[in-house]
């Protein structure tokens, strides 16, 4: 009986999952808060999930995002965890080489320690998938050695806020929606004095809290959720898939961290 | 010398006729501009039933008229968008002539969400009426605008 009771308290002070695997998961809910699926993901022509390949046509020409499963040959399988956190937030390959910033790199580059440490440990338990990256077709004044000057002038996206404010957090950093939110100027470097005013090349409306003031904040929930407007109209294109694959994933906490910042925003 | 004239005559006419008759059948813009005038109806219902399951309305009892408009339009919406009415004023992305099988697929997709919120609503509990109604917008319009529709400012 001595021993039931012995066996009984081990079970009970055993985790129910191993902490490897409570990584993973917080990691794959970075990689949906990050939604990295959309960009990496050819979801047009069924394409594996994050083997890359998806055409993104842009002012610039159109960039193919890469491969970043776990393959040796053709993704990320030969990558430490250093190269990976340097190229996610740095936009610097292991061979030393600048990303094109349809890399959301200068946003990411506030991604805390400790969610760096799950994304690369989610994105190594992925099955690898064997898928060639294609080159990019860009316009013939688009060149890898501009980008060091690129990245120097594009600098302001907000500071770490991380343990300030989550829904900065969340909205600036890992959702990266200045991207597309927030206009840029001709050399593609981001205003962030007209911060969420719109971008009008990526038909992506102004979300400043002055636009958003009519909205009530279920209407917001119903936006981020289920894609829902308050017109009875639905998003499309891009940002439909920004909601299938990211925002409807958000934990509660979390969404309404977001829409609390994103009402805040004032742009100048 | 007459016979010929009025031949003539009756060979221009008719043929004046058929192409007034032709482009009545089938003038591009105006069928963009029905689809986009018949989406914002479908809008519409959208918009009313949303209203009525949220309880911001008391029109319970127009719920069915709402529902089966819907169903009748769903079911004509792949005929809106014919060859040759992928230009100019449309919304409606390439993807809808380039790959139909999938766009008959959305929209079937979007004729059985409607079912199944039908039956929702038939069962009458109201807060999963209002859940099976999120359910439906985002696996009808929402599904089919992610690969379907254009984004618009």
């Amino acid at each position: 009986m001595n021993y039931l009771y012995k066996l009984i308290l081990v079970i009970s002070i055993l985790p129910a999952v191993s902490p490897a695997q409570t990584l993973i998961d917080q990691g794959r809910y970075i990689a949906q808060l990050a939604n990295c699926y959309s960009c990496h993901t050819d979801i047009e022509n069924e394409g594996k999930p994050l083997a890359g390949g998806r055409a993104m046509e842009t002012q610039f020409g159109i960039f193919y995002p890469p491969n970043i499963t776990p393959d040796k040959e053709t993704g990320i399988g030969n990558w430490t965890e250093h190269q990976f956190a340097k190229a996610v937030r740095s936009g610097l390959a292991p061979d030393g080489s600048h990303y094109y910033p349809t890399f959301p790199y200068s946003a990411y580059k506030n991604i805390s320690d400790a969610d760096i440490k799950a994304l690369t440990a989610y994105m190594f338990s992925l099955k690898p998938v064997k898928q060639m990256n294609n080159n990019h077709n860009l316009s013939w004044f688009v060149s890898r050695w501009v980008l060091p000057i690129w990245k120097m002038l594009n600098t302001d996206q907000g500071s770490n806020k991380s343990d300030k404010d989550r829904g900065a957090y969340i909205v600036d950093t890992l959702g990266h929606c200045n991207e597309c939110h927030t206009p840029r100027n001709s050399l593609g470097i981001l205003q962030m004095e007209q911060k969420f005013s719109g971008n009008e090349d990526l038909s992506a409306p102004d979300i400043s809290s002055e636009s958003l003031k009519d909205w009530s904040k279920e209407e917001l929930i119903d936006l981020f959720s289920d894609g829902a407007l308050p017109s009875g109209d639905y998003v499309s294109d891009h940002m439909a898939e920004v909601v299938e694959y990211s925002t409807s994933t958000w934990k509660p906490a979390d969404l309404k961290a977001a829409i609390r910042y994103l009402q805040k925003q004032k742009t100048n | 010398m007459s016979k010929i004239l009025l031949f003539v005559f009756t060979f221009i006419f008719t043929n004046v006729v058929f192409a007034q008759n032709f482009s009545m059948d089938f003038n591009p813009e105006m069928v963009i501009k029905y689809r986009k005038d018949f989406m914002t109806a479908v809008k519409g219902h959208n918009n009313d039933i949303k209203a009525i399951v949220y309880g911001a309305v008391p029109f319970d009892n127009h719920l069915n008229i709402h529902l089966s408009s819907l169903e009748q339009m769903f079911a004509e919406i792949e005929s809106l968008f014919p060859e040759g009415s992928d230009f100019g004023e449309t919304n409606a992305k390439n993807a809808v002539w380039e790959n139909p099988e999938k766009f008959k697929k959305a929209i079937a997709d979007a004729r059985q969400a409607l079912v199944t919120f039908q039956q929702a609503v038939a069962r009458g509990d109201k807060a999963k009426t209002k859940a099976a109604f999120k359910k439906f917008g985002r696996s009808s319009c929402g599904s089919c605008h992610k690969s379907f529709k254009k984004k618009q400012n």
